[in-house]
């Protein structure tokens, strides 16, 4: 039986518990360097991505820990990806993503899923899958923990946009339009990060952004939501900042990152999308 | 910093017979053997056998009778590979590792290295003070030295800690490569430093001089065939690597593999033989006798020169194949004694141009280590690092990809650590600046047809040069560097250094105060500074 230590609170882990009670897994939950976390055969962590750093100081992960990073952002210091953050503050390398619609509501009603877990060690992805297999979930193992890192981190930004565009009422068609030109924009950030293209086109990448579109009140739709009704959001701006880093001519995210400073309004940015003459890929 | 090493002779795996040392690498291919389906087995041997075969075939000159006999050996393989049962294959594999074996092995010899570092150091020191012949061996007879190494050849580092390290541990050194007078170099430095001898592989041409084979057999140096490029021979040296280390044998790798053809900083390293390292000290912690005894650590350690002998042939390869280039080259200025001797000569005049840095010792993963040679996380607490490599009972769990990863985490440590310690040279800094300054001329020519301008249409003026150079300094102010103050003073040393030791100049000044560049040389030296991303008249 796997033991997994969750820390952190956030709706991603309550799925993730649920998940893996139902295989059958040891789950016991911990803040820092207890006998919860110290004889776990993996920690998972979420949270805000800003409260990471704290929370990897109070754990201190070391040589022997599997660390999975239910979390999705960047570092909001430097912009660097969330693993990069867990080699910078602790000795812990062995380091994977988990990536996939994680809605708590339909895994309580026992609906089926799928959860990506994403690192360059088969042996943590083997781990992680032995966790989490059960009859309601199926696990995929990818080596590609950049693109599934920088997945989650543009869903982040897409889900945003397409929050402002529900929240601004607009049709399904704008929604559509948002999903398939971040699809466009993901492909972009990728080939020029260095990440494997068709991770985006995964769970990690489009799964999410299925189920952001589809889920009336999908919990990362909130953010975008909160831009239509004109509220600023600081940390957004620096996910935006930290993927336009990245690559050039990520126009969604350019959008996004306007309004959330406050540079322009949800809807001027929707328009401005509309209007614009297309530029082919 | 002087002297060799107090109470401490060679160390065991170092002086190794050659029956034992072959008779522990046949055991260990025998249990991987044993591991592998008929069909594996058989995919071994006929790997094998196609790139001996190949090589034979490719082999300049006249075959010796041994080269023959063995040529007929391989032919007779594969004549009858498709025959064998399964104990004969095993029997023709366990007799290709014991020659392989016998072949990359050299008994250390006390005696010779006694010698060696008795007679060696005063030899280098009178060519150092730029004495002439007759006066150097004079010298070295006699015993008398008046020049202290030193001062020509600028050691630095945390001597001591790797001092100690040797004393408890089996250490790894891991330094860039750019000369084949880089092993010589080091050897004097790890003598100048105090620190005892290393193991180091040294390419089969090198041992075809007598002079230089005899000592090099028994000074440290074992045996490695570059051409011999069959999975079978490969094996066989990271097992001798592992056996050795295990056997606290310190030991030398270029993990750039070979001379940087392009001149640049070593930045991708090859894995094979530095993951060995990982592999002894992992086989340590699961040998309850080596309980407490077993630990390997690496020290990363950079050569900086100001100029390199064998330039002209290595960026003309470099830049003939981009990258593919042939792995061993025969035929370089290293090939002629006269050329090497008069280039050292006029390399040993200089103060100070030669820089051995050695870096802050690590782990096998990459970690830095505190004085006691206990792992530090990145807030520098000490961690257990079997915890790597075990679970949770504590038993060695045994991961080839895992470890892969793991190495490549130390090369990326030891890149890094290239970068920390490598000297700014004036002539780095000239031809930088110069091929820069031409670049930003013709901004749509690559660095083929820039090589191809004509000469006058390679001369750039002086003045950006010197500003260029300017640039570079404050963007390198927390690099290591040496040479003159200012960005003239500079460029007058470049071009001097340049006409002294090269046929062809890598710049000139021209009488209309310009600066005429060679093209392939100039880029050479210009690349030893790619690694730092400078911005230059290009941004």
């Amino acid at each position: 039986m796997t033991r997994v230590a969750l820390v952190g609170k956030g709706q991603r882990v309550d799925a993730a518990e649920r998940l893996l009670w139902a295989a059958g897994s040891d789950v016991v939950r911990a803040e820092g360097r207890s006998a919860e976390s110290l004889f776990a055969d993996m920690l998972l962590i979420d949270g805000p991505v800003a409260e990471l750093r704290a929370v990897l100081g109070r754990l201190a992960p070391g040589p022997g820990d599997v660390v999975i990073l239910a979390a999705r952002g960047l570092d909001s210091r430097t912009g660097g990806r969330l693993s990069e953050l867990v080699g910078q503050e602790s000795a812990c390398v062995r380091v994977a993503a988990l990536a996939g619609p994680l809605l708590s509501g339909e895994i309580e009603r026992g609906a089926p899923s799928a959860v990506v877990v994403a690192s360059p060690y088969a042996g943590v992805c083997a781990l992680a899958h032995r966790a989490f297999r059960s009859p309601i979930c199926q696990v995929y193992q990818s080596d590609d923990l950049v693109g599934t890192e920088l997945a989650g981190a543009l869903v982040e930004v897409l889900c945003a946009a397409l929050g402002a565009a529900r929240g601004l009422g607009a049709g399904v068609g704008v929604q559509a339009l948002a999903v398939s030109r971040g699809i466009a924009e993901g492909a972009r950030l990728f080939t020029r990060a260095g990440a494997q293209a068709r991770t985006f086109s995964g769970l990690a990448g489009v799964g999410e952004l299925i189920a952001a579109a589809s889920v009336p009140d999908h919990p990362a739709l909130h953010h975008g939501l909160a831009l239509a009704r004109g509220e600023r959001d600081p940390a957004l701006v620096e996910l935006c900042d930290a993927l336009l880093r990245r690559a050039s001519h990520l126009p969604i995210t350019e959008g996004v990152r306007r309004v959330a400073a406050g540079q322009a309004r949800a809807e001027d940015v929707l328009r401005d999308m509309i209007e614009r003459e297309p530029v082919a890929d | 910093m002087s002297g060799a090493p107090e109470g401490r002779g060679p160390n065991e795996g170092i002086a190794l017979s050659a029956e034992v040392i072959a008779g522990a690498l046949v055991t260990r291919a025998r249990r991987r053997l044993a591991t592998l389906s008929d069909a594996a087995l058989v995919e071994v041997l006929a790997d094998t056998v196609f790139f001996e075969r190949k090589r034979l075939d490719d082999a300049r000159g006249e075959p010796t009778p041994d080269e023959r006999a063995y040529a007929d050996h391989v032919d007779a393989a594969a004549n009858t590979l498709r025959d064998m049962r399964r104990s004969e294959m095993e029997t023709a594999v366990l007799n290709l590792v014991s020659a392989y074996a016998n072949e990359i092995h050299n008994p250390f010899s006390p005696r010779t290295y006694r010698f060696a570092t008795r007679v060696l150091p005063r030899g280098l020191t009178r060519l150092l003070s730029a004495s002439r012949g007759r006066d150097v061996v004079k010298s070295v007879v006699s015993g008398r030295s008046d020049l202290d190494p030193a001062s020509r050849i600028a050691i630095a580092g945390p001597i001591e800690q790797i001092r100690e390290l040797t004393r408890r541990a089996t250490v790894i050194l891991a330094p860039t490569h750019v000369s084949n007078l880089d092993s010589p170099l080091i050897g004097y430095a790890l003598y100048a430093a105090g620190l005892p001898p290393f193991a180091y592989g040294a390419g089969l041409n090198l041992f075809e001089n007598p002079a230089m084979g005899f000592f090099m057999r028994r000074l440290g140096a074992y045996t490695v065939d570059r051409r011999k490029r069959n999975a079978l021979y490969k094996e066989t040296l990271k097992d001798y690597s592992i056996e050795v280390l295990r056997r606290k044998c310190h030991s030398l790798f270029f993990p750039g593999g070979t001379r940087s053809r392009s001149g640049r900083l070593e930045s991708k390293l090859k894995k094979g033989l530095l993951g060995t390292g990982l592999a002894a000290w992992q086989e340590n912690l699961a040998d309850p006798s080596r309980a407490g005894d077993g630990d390997v650590f690496v020290v990363p350690c950079t050569l900086s020169i100001g100029v390199v002998l064998e330039a002209e042939s290595l960026i003309a390869d470099s830049l003939a194949d981009e990258g593919k280039q042939r792995y061993i080259i025969m035929d370089d200025e290293f090939s002629e004694a006269r050329t090497v001797a008069s280039f050292v000569r006029q390399l040993l005049k200089l103060d100070a141009r030669v820089h051995v840095t050695f870096g802050q010792p690590m782990d096998v993963l990459g970690n830095p280590i505190d004085a006691d040679g206990r792992s530090l996380d990145p807030h520098g607490s000490p961690v257990d690092r079997r915890g790597y490599v075990t679970d949770r009972g504590g038993a060695v769990v045994v991961d080839e990809q895992r470890d892969h990863l793991y190495t490549e985490r130390l090369a990326g440590r030891l890149c890094d650590a290239y970068r920390a310690g490598f000297v700014v040279q004036s002539t780095h800094l000239a031809a930088w600046a110069a091929w820069e300054v031409l670049a930003s001329r013709h901004p749509g020519l690559d660095v083929y047809r820039l090589i191809r301008l004509g000469p006058d249409q390679k001369v750039v003026p002086r003045a950006d040069v010197e500003r260029l150079i300017a640039t570079a300094l404050v963007q390198l102010s927390t690099q290591p560097r040496t040479g003159p103050p200012t960005a003239d003073r500079i460029l007058d040393e470049a071009v001097t250094l340049f006409a002294n030791f090269h046929r062809k100049r890598a710049l000139e000044i021209t009488e209309d105060r310009g600066v005429r560049i060679a093209g392939e040389l100039t880029l050479y030296y210009r690349n030893r500074l790619d690694v730092f991303h400078l911005r230059g008249a290009r941004a």
